[in-house]
């Protein structure tokens, strides 16, 4: 079968046929064994020929002109990395290596670069219905100085803009001064937090090895006392999930006052696989029902609006762009502590295809060009992939794509397809929650 | 009671001796007393729901089937099926039925009806939009509230509401989606029998105004004044000299320097970061008050600290911004107050798009340029603050449009527009779009135009499309433009095309600029495709449209 695929959500069977984009109803596989059966079925259903060969045409959607054009006036993002170090060393980390290194030596963001980067996002965003200037780090809040640096600068410089500001913390900085900064100057926190005592003090542990929980824990009460409402509308939460998933997490997630939270797969690291406790698969296979956890809920059908946009769109075509794939250079842009600009601050920024610029040039178009080339051909055979519309590759994937990577894809297509078509498209209610859930 | 049911006509076979029955139909243009086979069910449905909810046996109804040989339903049909009722002196009319263009002939014979004592009672719009007669002063609305508990509910001096759940009627194997307010209509008719059918003498409204609160009245009594009062943002505009801060700060390459705005004298220059002298280009700050305007539909932020920066100037933030409102500067529709429609004389060219960010602006202002160079008294309205900079009356684009006071105060706008100002022709730049471009923007995006096209006669419609639009969609939503009566629609193809990555974005989704091969591209394929006149931005620029506006409007 050319670009389609037998779904079994359980309940019931269907056939999905990617290049149409449509299903049907079926009752066994061996419908389409049968010859007779399978004509038959192909005209009681008006189905395609889904045993003729046929491909999708992978292409980029927009030329080098449009590109350029955005990056003249539309662009969304600067994440600032202010410094390499950091006062945790989560064991997960992908500074790890760094930090371990005696012979590295960890940078830090001179002001020049910040306000560099700065002067690319202001002077770029004039279209922009976004104009967002992020803190990262290592630990953003040990740069305090610059970060109110920045913040002053923007102030002076474009006294008519106020862009929004993100950091991302550990927390363990997060005093009643910092708490102080961030409501005054009206900035969105996310704090990485890996939920219960014990789980978060597995990994994320400072230089000597002790646990940060307590300082965490201690400083996110005290910020939620000062200003609760402040707290919920703008505090969110990134749980990396290095055990899975599990009601114990899942529950103590759920309960936190905030906006929102992000559940994060681990990404598996040499240094961090080397080490891992053995036991932490033992909860594997423990059955989660995820509708009893409202914010788990919320994100998996969050996850439904790709099927529902889909399924609800006016026409659909072979020309594909697979995955979820942002425009490179409008919505993140990653600054190194030396300058360059990454496609985004997931990716493995020592790798030269991710780089896509630097502060003291822009973005560069030949530097974009090379990355969507190689996008391209690393999604070569994603050309007779039935689930690749709903693939979630993104760059940070295209130097990882195996087989490995493409099964687990598939199968993550084909439950999330299943739940779908059993729950949600029969679901007047659902599918009205679906259609109205905005993702960004 | 004598109650005149016009509708599609009762079927014989349905009325089983409940009560006498007396069948008119349109023949020739004419109602005659003569049976006609219904074309559907929803006259007959509306029978069985009007004799089904009274307790009176005294009742006669009168079928006045007003389907036409092709089975349409005219304005001219309505309105002699009505002259027909009065005719017949009966009690009640009920038209289950409406149409979404406003008629003067329409109103003036349900303002005799009324004179006789005759109570009409119409089921509201569907869509939450217009429909007369429903929403005329004279005729008791019926809308369906499925919440609410009572009988009848009054909603406001002409609108009641009633209980009912939409459901679904079969006819042999075709399902109809019967629409509720259609038998809600014809429910309160049932119970009206009730309450007038008593003492036939009875004035009938006096009955409906102590029992229901209704008050319909014929005269408008809240026209008190015919004046037009200039809007706050004018007022500035007449008395200080103005620095303008633009957003997108790209703004001001649109806008025609000669048609700018003689007391704004200054603009902020994002990256020279100080203010601009439109006369010589140097620094300049010899200004009263700073305007700073958006014009995009995103809600902006700006710094507190703005205040206390500025603190000689008078600072004003006209558009969408997060912790400023300075929109009581602009004109707002619910000022204008009205319970009529009056007849406009000036011609209408209406702008308008299937989504925001095509050009729309653009449109308006090059052709503003070439109308007012040939002398023409062009009254200019927008809902996009950038309107401001050059003599466009700017209307604060509502957050709740509320049916049909929208129609009747932008009515009445123009009217007293038209009254005070010697106007050659209008130029409206309708804000929002004509229909659903995204999943979230399913209510409110469009219903303004919907506004606009009920309350004047639009002559010429410029239609802002994007390149990737659909040809079947975009066809559909012409033929939304000439059920509106809109005789002529030009085709303007945008030069921005929907990103398809922000199809789910909070606060609606983005445009882009596509480059020029794909453009040409889609303009051709939009010219091969399409009856009506397809215009490229360049071709506006060049004047093209503005040639073939003038050819239409002469």
């Amino acid at each position: 079968m050319y670009l389609s695929k037998i779904i079994n959500s359980g309940s019931n069977m269907y056939i999905y046929d990617a290049l149409n984009n449509s299903f049907a109803t079926i009752n066994s596989e061996e419908d389409f064994l049968d010859d007779e059966k399978y004509a038959d079925f192909l005209i009681n259903n008006e189905f395609r020929d889904i045993k003729k060969p046929c491909k999708f045409d992978v292409k980029y959607s927009y030329s080098e002109d449009e590109l350029n054009n955005m990056y003249s006036s539309r662009i969304k993002n600067m994440t600032l990395a202010l410094t390499e170090q950091c006062n945790l060393r989560c064991k997960y980390c992908g500074y790890m290596p760094k930090y371990m290194d005696d012979n590295h030596s960890l940078k830090e963001m001179s002001k020049e670069v910040a306000f560099k980067a700065i002067d690319i996002l202001m002077m770029n965003s004039h279209e922009s219905e976004l104009c967002n200037l992020s803190f990262y780090g290592g630990e953003p809040l040990l740069k305090l100085d610059l970060i109110t640096e920045c913040i002053n600068y923007i102030s002076n410089k474009y006294p008519f803009r106020k862009p929004s500001y993100n950091i991302t913390t550990n927390a363990v900085l997060l005093d009643d001064k910092v708490t102080d900064f961030i409501i005054k100057n009206d900035i969105k926190i996310n704090i990485s937090l890996d939920g219960p005592k014990e789980q978060q003090n597995k990994y994320r542990v400072d230089c000597n090895g002790n646990g940060s929980y307590e300082k965490v824990y201690h400083n996110i009460q005290a910020f939620y006392q000062k200003d609760p409402k402040f707290f919920r509308e703008n505090v969110t939460y990134n749980v990396v999930m290095f055990n899975g998933a599990s009601n114990e997490l899942y529950e103590s997630v759920d309960n936190l006052w905030k906006s929102n939270v992000n559940m994060i797969d681990l990404f598996p690291t040499e240094y961090f696989m080397n080490l891992r406790d053995k036991d932490d698969d033992i909860k594997k296979g423990e059955k989660i029902d995820i509708r009893t956890y409202d914010f788990a809920y919320k994100n998996m059908l969050k996850g439904m609006k790709k099927y529902y946009n889909s399924f609800s769109g006016v026409a659909c075509s072979s020309t594909i762009l697979p995955g979820g794939f942002c425009v490179p250079g409008v919505r993140k842009n990653f600054v190194t502590t030396d300058g360059r600009i990454i496609v985004c601050e997931k990716v493995d920024e020592n790798q030269e295809v991710f780089e896509i610029g630097d502060v003291y040039n822009g973005i560069d178009i030949n530097k974009i060009r090379r990355l969507v080339d190689k996008t391209l051909e690393s999604m070569d055979k994603c050309k007779y992939c039935w689930a690749a519309k709903f693939c979630k590759i993104c760059f940070k994937d295209i130097l990882n794509i195996n087989n490995e990577f493409c099964e687990k894809s598939r199968k993550d297509v084909e439950r999330e397809l299943g739940y779908y078509l059993d729950h949600v498209n029969t679901d007047r209610g659902l599918v009205n929650y679906v259609a109205n859930i905005s993702l960004i | 009671m004598k109650i005149a049911l016009i509708d599609t006509g009762i079927s014989k076979n349905e009325i089983n001796n409940r009560c006498e029955v007396r069948h008119f139909s349109l023949v020739k243009q004419k109602i005659v007393e003569e049976y006609k086979d219904p074309g559907d069910v929803h006259g007959t449905e509306c029978f069985k729901e009007i004799v089904s909810n009274t307790n009176s046996n005294q009742i006669q109804i009168l079928d006045i089937n007003i389907l036409d040989e092709s089975g349409d339903i005219q304005v001219v049909s309505i309105i002699s099926g009505i002259k027909k009722s009065i005719e017949e002196k009966v009690d009640i009319i009920n038209i289950s039925l409406g149409l979404t263009a406003y008629s003067q002939e329409l109103y003036d014979v349900c303002e005799k009806a009324m004179q006789n004592n005759i109570v009409m009672v119409s089921a509201a719009s569907h869509n939450n939009t217009i429909s007369f007669p429903a929403d005329f002063n004279n005729v008791i609305c019926v809308k369906v509230d499925q919440q609410q508990t009572e009988k009848i509910k009054t909603v406001d001096h002409t609108t009641v509401s009633i209980p009912m759940k939409d459901f679904i009627i079969r006819e042999k194997d075709t399902e109809f989606d019967f629409s509720s307010s259609s038998l809600a209509c014809a429910r309160l008719c049932g119970y009206l029998c009730d309450d007038l059918g008593s003492m036939p003498l009875n004035d009938k409204f006096k009955i409906l105004s102590r029992k229901y609160n209704i008050k319909l009245c014929g005269n408008d009594d809240m026209n008190d004044s015919d004046e037009l009062r200039q809007c706050g943002i004018q007022e500035i505009l007449l008395n200080n000299r103005v620095g303008v801060v633009l957003f997108p700060s790209n703004l001001l390459e649109l806008v025609n320097k000669d048609l700018m705005h003689k007391n704004i004298v200054a603009y902020y220059d994002h990256k020279k970061c100080e203010f601009i002298s439109f006369k010589d280009g140097l620094p300049k700050n010899d200004f009263d008050v700073i305007i700073i305007l958006n014009s995009s539909y995103i809600d902006l932020e700006v710094p507190e600290t703005i205040k206390e920066k500025y603190i000689n100037y008078q600072v004003i933030c006209i558009g969408n911004f997060i912790n400023m409102d300075y929109n009581q500067y602009l004109y707002d529709y619910n000022e204008f107050k009205a319970s009529e429609i009056s007849v406009l004389k000036a011609p209408v060219i209406a702008v308008t798009s299937l989504c925001s960010g095509l050009n729309k602006s653009d449109i308006q202002f090059s052709l503003l340029k070439s109308l007012r160079q040939d002398g023409l008294e062009i009254e200019s309205v927008s809902n996009n603050p950038i309107g401001i900079l050059c003599g466009t009356n700017v209307f604060n684009f509502p957050k709740e449009l509320k049916f049909p006071d929208i129609v009747y105060s932008i009515n009445r706008y123009m009217y007293l527009a038209e009254m005070n100002k010697g106007i050659d022709a209008w130029l409206i730049n309708i804000g929002g779009a004509i229909g659903q471009v995204n999943s979230l923007n399913t209510y409110n995006f469009g219903k303004l135009a919907d506004a606009y096209f009920s309350a004047a006669n639009i002559d010429i419609a410029l239609m802002c499309v994007n390149p990737s639009i659909d040809v079947d969609n975009l066809k559909l939503q012409l033929a939304h433009l000439y059920k509106h009566g809109i005789e002529k629609v030009f085709i303007v193809l945008s030069h921005n095309d929907i990103d398809p990555t922000t199809m789910d974005y909070r606060d609606g989704l983005q445009t882009y600029c596509i480059d020029h091969a794909k453009y040409t591209a889609a303009a051709e394929y939009l010219k091969n495709n399409m009856e009506e006149q397809v215009f490229t931005l360049e071709e506006v620029e060049e004047g093209s449209l503005y040639r073939s506006v003038i050819e239409t409007l002469s």
